[in-house]
């Protein structure tokens, strides 16, 4: 062959097994988890929790790793308007100390860069970091990739009974065309501990993020985790967040996509001990190449648990928007109540709206509901606003606004919902 | 029933009411299956060549296939040469020609089964055409039939004698390739019931099949072809029993359905396959690929099930909305008790402009089942205005049961409406409380609330089947709450 052929991500991956860290350990997690991609491979529509991703642009894109060198700041902005307080910034794939703002930290919390961490408390860390977001089924490709791969992320540990008030961001920014940053991120929390998380992925161009996040809350503790994934036809993200939930504690999780060519926040929750809770918010939009495949996966594992998930897309031409939500409970796990809900706008013909609500129970003293809807905007709506003056582009406008605005009033930091809304459903804001 | 009885004493007294074995002699091929087996179906049909080729097409694609594992059930592998694919009744040449003339113990079994022909035949009005095994035994109320020019016979019959129909239709609405099962019923099928009802012709009466598997060892795969020319009616029972077997036995039959411009096909089944016994032993494989085309403008095609048997059942009756205004619905209750697994549902895919499908499905787990339902609702980017609604609820009796539902919903036109909505709950306390205080006793209380539970879809059942599916449900489900 005269010319080399692009970089493909099966080639990406194939081109650098995963470098040997000095820690044995952590090479025999590394090493494990690369044969689990070498068996499993990518996944794709095969999978039936891929049916509604198209993986191609993974397979068809010229990706690489990054280099690891530090880049030159970049003149994006970086970070959400509103969102201040401490925060971790990482630039096309690596950590940036210049950007990040993680001197302020309260007593009590600490975050750091992930080799930093696994080579400073190895042997504690070992007993979590790759335990929780597990390597079984046919869809760990992914997991297993990032697993081998990934040497940036941040391991956030907060310890009991502190509560940080102020939200922690980790800012991900590509913008070098091309580049496939693979991110892992542990998150600990204390007996009682409460933190703020937001996550915001961002990139310019031809780009794949790939991150897993693992995430174990103590007794009590409560993590709001927010995720926000912006990018252009020409961005990949794919994201796991893996969380484990002790006795009483609660995780919530706010998910916006807003553009991509494929944005897939996925997330897998087992509430393992009595009275744990877990809220599951998301939204998504899109237009033109858009694809948002929103999945989730709840185990009550405890009697007395809880589950809440609220899901709502709003696509417009040529976008796909799924949502994919199996709750599980299992033998024992009796007094548990779960619902779900998914609703779809459809605005233009060449839209696509999937939705996949699923119950899987083994107990019999459950409540479980769940509720799925696609429709266009109402026209008695539509022609009500009309008949009082407003134009239809602002009436559409406003009703947009309004189907989404249960999701967003959920979110736990105002400038997050008014990132999401900027986005999903544009126009005048308040 | 009286309540002075133990209920454990009723639940082993109560067991598989239609578990008996007919001792009729036989025919039938040793277990295998290739090329050879094929041909001799064929000609023991007396088959014309291009329905030979036709099988043997299935069979070559069939052995390219692998059994699909999807499904939420769990069996041990199945030896597909491990199975007679033909059995009959002997002496086919002179097999009975009316019902006089049916052995007085197939008759028998009938009875014992509770569908005595004669009855329904002189009472009800219905027609009946009764699959024991894999041979068509008798047709009722041919003649009367014919005088409306509506076709209701064996599918062998309806090869010989009315080719270009079945020709035309045929594999039309599931192709041989369609999925593992429907490739192994289009080379293997043995018999089943044919029904053409011309245009502007309201059946008169409803038609019905009961199906038997009595051999030991054997599979049953048979096929029904429903077609309603335009402006027409059909309502058409089907029900089925099979004795008592230690071993798993397969059926895996395939239902097509084409309704034409203005037709409207009701089905309703009542599935009473054998359930296997409390540890599980036993039972039938009840693989069934069943779909109908709503192929005309303003066509509707109607599915009722009440499955209550089977060790396994994988059933999704479906309903390809092409025409314009079409309508497709689906109701189904299942029950899953002993070691019983459910997965079922339907499929609705919505092609025309302003198609309408509504799926309501009750599912009942009790004992160690498992009931789950699966459907998926499509509606394609021309299916202007289309509308689905979708319930499906689940009742658990017991921990040991389970209950999912695993809906699929695809949307591509904007101006659809689609409504999916789910629950699962357990009987309650309060309403128990309520009964018993009334002076009902537990039992009667359960089937009380189950039956109103059940109410929406028992009530689209024609009304001979919705009092034997009620009884049905009471006789599945004793014993499941003490």
């Amino acid at each position: 062959m005269s010319t080399p052929r692009p970089l493909q991500a099966p080639t990406l991956a194939l081109a650098r097994a995963p470098r040997q860290t000095g820690f044995p350990w952590l090479d025999a997690l590394r090493g494990r988890a690369w044969e689990t991609f070498r068996r499993v491979g990518l996944p794709g529509p095969r999978l039936d929790e891929w049916k509604y991703a198209d993986t191609h642009p993974l397979t068809q894109a010229e990706l690489r790793l990054p280099s690891g060198e530090m880049p030159p700041a970049v003149n994006a902005q970086v970070g959400i308007d509103g969102i201040d307080g401490p925060r971790a910034v990482f630039l096309d794939g690596v950590f940036h100390p210049g950007l990040s703002r993680l001197d302020e930290l309260p007593e009590g919390v600490r975050v750091r860069p992930l080799m930093e961490a696994l080579a400073e408390d190895g042997e504690t860390l070992a007993r979590v970091y790759g335990l929780i977001a597990d390597l079984d089924g046919a869809d760990a490709g992914l997991r297993a990739l990032d697993l081998a791969l990934a040497e940036q992320g941040a391991v956030i540990e907060v310890a009991a009974g502190t509560a940080m008030e102020a939200p922690l961001s980790l800012v991900h920014l590509v913008s070098d065309e091309g580049l496939a940053p693979q991110w892992r991120h542990l998150v600990i929390l204390g007996e009682g501990a409460r933190l703020t998380l937001v996550e915001h992925y961002q990139g310019l161009g031809t780009h794949w993020h790939n991150a897993v996040t693992e995430i174990d809350l103590g007794a009590r503790a409560e993590l709001d985790h927010l995720r926000l994934y912006e990018a252009g036809e020409g961005g990949v993200h794919t994201h796991e967040a893996w969380v484990r939930v002790a006795e009483a504690g609660r995780y919530g999780s706010y998910a916006a996509t807003a553009g991509a060519r494929l944005a897939r926040p996925y997330t897998t929750v087992s509430l393992e001990a009595p009275e744990a809770r877990a809220g599951l918010y998301g939204v998504y939009g899109g237009s033109g190449r858009h694809q948002a495949d929103h999945s989730t996966r709840t185990d009550h594992r405890a009697p007395r648990t809880q589950s809440v998930q609220l899901f709502k897309g709003v696509l417009d031409a040529g976008a796909r928007g799924a949502y994919t939500g199996r709750v599980v409970v299992h033998p024992g796990a009796q007094k548990i109540e779960a619902e779900q809900r998914n609703a779809n706008l459809l605005l233009s013909r060449a839209a696509e709206a999937d939705a996949r609500p699923q119950l899987e129970i083994y107990a019999d003293d459950v409540k479980c509901a769940h509720g799925a809807a696609v429709g266009e905007l109402d026209r008695d709506a539509l022609f009500y606003l009309r008949a009082r003056g407003i134009g239809e582009p602002e009436a559409r406008a406003i009703l947009t606004r309004a189907f989404v605005e249960d999701v967003l009033d959920a979110f736990p930091l105002p400038a997050a919902a008014r990132w999401a809304r900027e986005r999903l459903a544009p126009g005048d804001n308040p | 029933m009286s309540s002075a009885e133990d209920p454990l004493d009723r639940l082993v007294k109560s067991e598989y009411k239609a578990g008996f074995v007919t001792d009729i002699e036989e025919e039938s091929l040793p277990p295998g299956l290739d090329e050879d087996v094929i041909r001799f179906i064929s000609a023991k049909k007396g088959e014309p060549d291009w329905l030979l080729e036709w099988r043997l097409a299935a069979f070559r694609e069939w052995q390219k296939m692998t059994e699909p594992h999807w499904a939420h059930v769990h069996y041990p592998p199945i030896d597909y040469q491990a199975i007679s694919y033909w059995a009959a009744p002997k002496r086919p040449e002179d097999r009975p020609q009316s019902l006089d003339e049916v052995d007085p113990e197939l008759l028998e079994t009938f009875e014992k089964l509770g569908i005595p022909l004669h009855e329904r035949a002189a009472l009800a009005g219905v027609a009946v055409d009764a699959v024991f095994d894999s041979v068509s035994v008798a047709t009722t109320f041919k003649e009367k039939l014919a005088e409306h020019g509506i076709i209701f016979c064996p599918l062998s019959e309806a090869v010989r004698e009315h080719p270009e129909l079945v020709r035309k239709y045929l594999g039309k609405v599931v192709p041989p390739t369609d999925n593992f099962f429907a490739a192994l019923n289009s080379a293997v099928f043995s018999e089943g019931s044919f029904v053409y009802i011309p245009k502007g012709v309201r059946c008169p009466m409803e038609l019905s099949t009961y199906f038997r598997i009595n051999a030991a060892s054997t599979g049953q795969f048979e096929r029904t072809l429903i077609i309603a020319d335009e402006d027409s009616y059909v309502s058409y029972l089907e029900g089925c029993t099979a004795p008592m077997r230690d071993e798993n036995q397969l059926h895996a039959a395939v239902v097509e359905l084409i309704a034409e411009r203005g037709a409207h096909i009701k089905y309703s089944t009542v599935q009473n396959w054998y359930p296997g016994d409390a540890e599980g032993r036993g039972g039938i494989y009840n693989f069934v690929t069943k779909r109908g085309l709503c192929q005309g403008e303003h066509s509707k095609i109607s599915w009722t099930q009440v499955e209550t048997g089977s060790v396994i059942t994988w059933k999704y009756p479906s309903c390809i909305l092409r025409g314009d205004h079409s309508v497709g619905e689906f109701y189904s209750v299942a029950i899953s008790n002993l070691r019983q697994q459910a997965d079922t549902g339907t499929k609705m895919i919505h092609i025309g402009k302003h198609t309408s499908s509504t799926i309501i499905s009750k599912g009942i787990s009790a004992g160690h089942g498992s009931n789950a339902y699966r459907g998926l609702v499509k509606v394609m980017d021309g299916a202007e205005g289309a509308r689905n609604f979708t319930q499906c609820d689940s009742l658990l009796m017991g921990d040991t049961c389970s209950a999912h539902t695993f809906p699929y919903i695809e949307v591509r036109n904007p101006s659809a409406q689609v409504e999916h909505e789910a629950t699962t709950s357990k009987i309650s306390e309060d309403q128990l409380f309520y009964c018993r205080t009334r002076g009902l006793d537990p039992e009667e209380a359960v089937s009380l609330i189950v039956n109103g539970f059940c109410k929406e879809v028992i009530n689209e059942l024609p009304m001979e089947f919705a009092v034997e599916a009620q009884k049905l449900l009471g006789v599945s489900l004793e014993g499941a709450v003490g």
